[in-house]
């Protein structure tokens, strides 16, 4: 068996959890399935699962690399602020709803120290009830711990005093999975050291506060996060990256940087429209990299004026998407982008020429009737729609049904009519 | 009604509203006879791994006469086979009776023996397999393409009535039904079936819901149970996610023409290629109940919100303006505007961009086609560089 004294000497200063994996860890290496690194802490390296600190039955999972997550707030309330200061039940068990359709299992959600101060008791109830709804269903969930302004001065007053009411009100529920103790404080790239300097620190807060609960700082650079591989249980890195390469690259590399440190790792931010990232094309390399994933986020956040609802998101509050690619790809199915496909024939009957041939008879007719009109929009878009012949940013049937639902507007039928079949005609044959 | 029929451990469901299905055949097949002799278990296995992704329950698979008489040991084995497989993976089997046209000889008779050995050479096979869920006794009767004979669809109603008639006979337990083509003619061979099918391509959301309540109502007329057992079409403007969110809402259960992109309708229908990959992601999420949202409510797309647009513009830019820009730092230039445009939704699917850069690596460097769809996509782009985002 390879063990070093050291080592021993390091894992008899752990708690008990966390001495306990060791345990694990130690068994392993005897049974041959371990290795030990330079500085005597122990994991499978061929399969890249090291022992992770988890309390027995809860939604920590023993392998990260099963994420299938989401970060999470409510779309109505603009962002995390305005969920913990709206905080409803019935809304975080709807969207936990959507979150169970999509198979997902670990949801992330930001906790605001302004919403502790306004009512300390309600926020405690409200966040055991979005961690038990969340157990309930099936999934972990991770808080991501927000500090006021003072905390994060000189001395850091009060933080402490602030992780010891989480882990007090949280530590013993089955649905907590982990403890981000710091978002991003390598982002932006001003005053890092100091926010890193505090990221740690509070991730040994935390482990000393609750020794059963893996911890970890959701760097927004996988870089930046093989700095601190030593102050946390579980190693996190975000990534919203350009092209396929450069994600690919990224994976592997923090891969590489949880084996040399003998931990798991994650990626607990991905997926943006609005910086060349998409959803489909993110999840997908993650899964071949066997990454565990949580997605930003699971509900188009837009209170009217804030919110990322405009480059993040899978659903609307009423269970609609945006886009079902996004949901699709969750669920592990994709477009064919090889060289096999077979392509759209929407003119196959005849269908494309007939609707552009009646589409110009209500064109020039100058009794149109606005009824015969709609039908044959719907007609026509369903058959852009369909085909795949059209962006669907705006939707041209939710165009038409929006139509309907108005008064008789022909001028603006015309014009769409007159955009369909001049999208449809290079189909016509 | 089909409980009274239902078959202690079968998979033929008590309630027809609760069935997901989908019409299957092998991809590579080119037609109903095609796909019998060139059955491949292993194929099977794949795709019901595929609808078991979907949760389907049920599939719709045909047979016909000349499927059997190619090969009727081999048939035999492939036919026990494919219920065993539905079984194993809980999925109901519905088998169709295809090109029925053909128990008509060129005097007009019809081939009562022919029908009679098929009904019975089916049931001695399947008729006991618990997966078998219904007998469709004919697909689409009333459906005769332009030339047939005037008295056509007259003789294959009555194909249809005397195959039921036989099912009936020879297997007592499992429900039959006749897909018919058009809900208005389900109605006139009702009689004849335990449970009523239709089917629905039309072009409008109110045809088809109207369709729908028609049948619904006939339905409860009979006290017969109802479904529709095929619809689908990107050529008939009749788009998966508009017709299942109506059949969902209308708690009527369904199957999709079809499960896999096929060789014979893979160009209007089929929601999987063969590696399990998908032409169009909006049909798998209506399948699982996902749909757009077509409301008043929306909140479209700001791919520039952080001014990725004008930077990745300005970056392919400068690559088409050097000439001595490399091949690899082309498609690193073209890549992310493929990604925004995608991502946003701010180009047709049926080609996407992304794939096209992808071809493009797979292959020799080709200098003079990344140009071009770095330029076409700077183009389809540049409408979206000024953010209408409230502030911006």
């Amino acid at each position: 068996m390879l063990f070093k004294a050291s080592s021993l000497h390091v894992l008899l200063k752990t708690s008990s959890a966390r001495l306990t994996a060791a345990i694990l860890l130690i068994a392993m290496t005897a049974a041959g399935a371990a290795e030990t690194n330079s500085v005597g802490r122990i994991g499978n390296l061929a399969t890249g699962i090291f022992p992770i600190v988890r309390r027995a039955n809860s939604r920590t999972p023993a392998d990260t690399s099963s994420i299938r997550g989401a970060n999470y707030c409510y779309a109505e309330y603009g962002g995390h602020s305005g969920m913990w200061n709206n905080y409803s039940p019935a809304i975080t068990e709807r969207d936990l709803n959507y979150a169970q359709r999509l198979g997902i299992n670990q949801i992330r959600c930001f906790i605001t120290y302004q919403a502790y101060t306004n009512n300390p008791e309600q926020f405690r109830r409200n966040l055991l009830h979005l961690v038990r709804a969340a157990d309930q269903r099936g999934m972990g969930v991770m808080p991501v711990v927000g500090y006021s302004r003072q905390m994060r001065g000189e001395s850091y007053p009060g933080a402490e005093d602030w992780a010891k009411f989480l882990v007090d009100t949280l530590a013993k529920e089955p649905g907590l999975a982990f403890w981000d103790v710091c978002n991003e404080p390598d982002y932006p790239p001003t005053n890092v050291t100091a926010r890193v300097t505090f990221a740690r620190h509070m991730a040994g807060v935390f482990r000393k506060l609750d020794g059963q609960t893996p911890v970890t700082i959701g760097f927004a650079y996988e870089s930046t996060m093989e700095q601190c591989v030593d102050d946390v249980d579980v190693l996190v890195f975000h990534n919203y990256l350009q092209t396929r390469g450069a994600i690919r690259t990224d994976l592997d590399r923090a891969k590489k940087v949880a084996a040399a440190a003998h931990k798991q790792v994650m990626d607990d931010e991905m997926g943006c429209v609005g910086r060349a990232n998409p959803y489909d094309i993110t999840i997908q390399e993650h899964m071949n990299a066997r990454m565990g994933y949580y997605l930003w986020e699971l509900m188009i956040v837009w209170d009217g004026e804030r919110g990322w609802g405009n480059v993040h998101g899978i659903f609307y509050p009423d269970g609609t998407v945006r886009d079902p690619s996004i949901p699709m790809a969750v669920m592990g199915i994709f477009r064919n982008r090889s060289p096999d496909v077979v392509l759209e024939q929407p003119n196959r009957e005849g269908r494309v020429t007939r609707a552009i041939s009646r589409t110009r008879n209500w064109l020039a007719s100058t009794n149109s009737d606005w009824s015969a009109g709609l039908d044959l929009a719907e007609e026509t878009v369903n058959l852009l729609e369909s085909a795949q012949l059209v962006p669907l940013r705006e939707l041209p049937t939710r165009q038409v049904a929006l139509l309907r639902r108005g008064p008789e507007d022909l001028p603006t039928l015309r014009k769409l009519l007159e955009q369909d079949i001049a999208a449809l005609q290079p189909y016509e044959r | 009604m089909v409980a009274s029929n239902a078959i202690q451990g079968k998979l033929t469901p008590a309630d027809l509203s609760t069935i997901r299905g989908a019409n299957y055949r092998g991809a590579g097949a080119a037609d109903t006879t095609d796909y019998w002799r060139h059955y491949e278990s292993s194929e099977t296995e794949r795709d019901l791994t595929y609808a078991d992704r979907l949760t389907l329950n049920q599939l719709r698979v045909f047979v016909n006469y000349a499927s059997w008489q190619a090969d009727k040991t081999a048939f035999r084995r492939n036919l026990v086979d494919l219920a065993r497989v539905c079984n194993r993976h809980h999925i109901g089997l519905m088998i169709t009776f295809g090109d029925t046209q053909t128990f008509i000889d060129d005097a007009g008779t019809i081939k009562r023996d022919q029908i009679r050995g098929l009904v019975t050479e089916l049931v001695s096979a399947i008729g006991h397999e618990p997966a078998l869920a219904f007998w469709d006794a004919s697909n689409e009767p009333d459906y005769n393409s332009a030339g047939s004979p005037p008295d056509r669809q007259e003789k294959r109603f009555e194909i249809a009535r005397l195959i039921a008639a036989t099912l009936h006979e020879v297997d007592n337990q499992t429900p039959v039904t006749i897909g018919m083509a058009y809900e208005r003619n389900m109605e006139a061979l009702a009689d004849a079936v335990d449970v009523l099918s239709f089917h629905n391509y039309l072009q409008t959301r109110a045809e088809i819901s109207t369709d729908i309540a028609h049948a619904k109502a006939f339905a409860a007329r009979t006290g017969k149970q109802v479904m529709d057992t095929e619809i689908g079409c990107i050529a008939r403007a009749n788009p998966y996610d508009v017709t299942l969110e109506e059949h969902i809402k209308a708690h009527m259960g369904w199957y999709i023409w079809e499960l896999m992109i096929t060789k014979r309708w893979g160009n209007v229908h089929g929601v999987f290629y063969p590696d399990g990959t998908v032409r169009d992601p909006a049909i798998p999420a209506a399948m699982f109940g996902l749909f757009r949202n077509r409301s008043d409510h929306v909140l479209l797309e700001e791919v520039n919100r952080e001014s990725s647009v004008e930077k990745n513009i300005s970056k392919a830019q400068a690559w088409l303006d050097n000439p001595a820009g490399s091949w690899d730092e082309g498609l690193n230039a073209a890549e992310p505007l493929a990604n925004l445009l995608e991502a946003g939704q701010l180009v047709a699917m049926r080609e996407p961009p992304t794939r096209a850069i992808e071809l493009l690596r797979q292959g020799p460097p080709n200098i003079a086609a990344v140009r071009g769809l770095t330029a076409k996509y700077i183009e389809l782009l540049r409408p979206f560089q000024k953010s209408s985002r409230p502030g911006a």
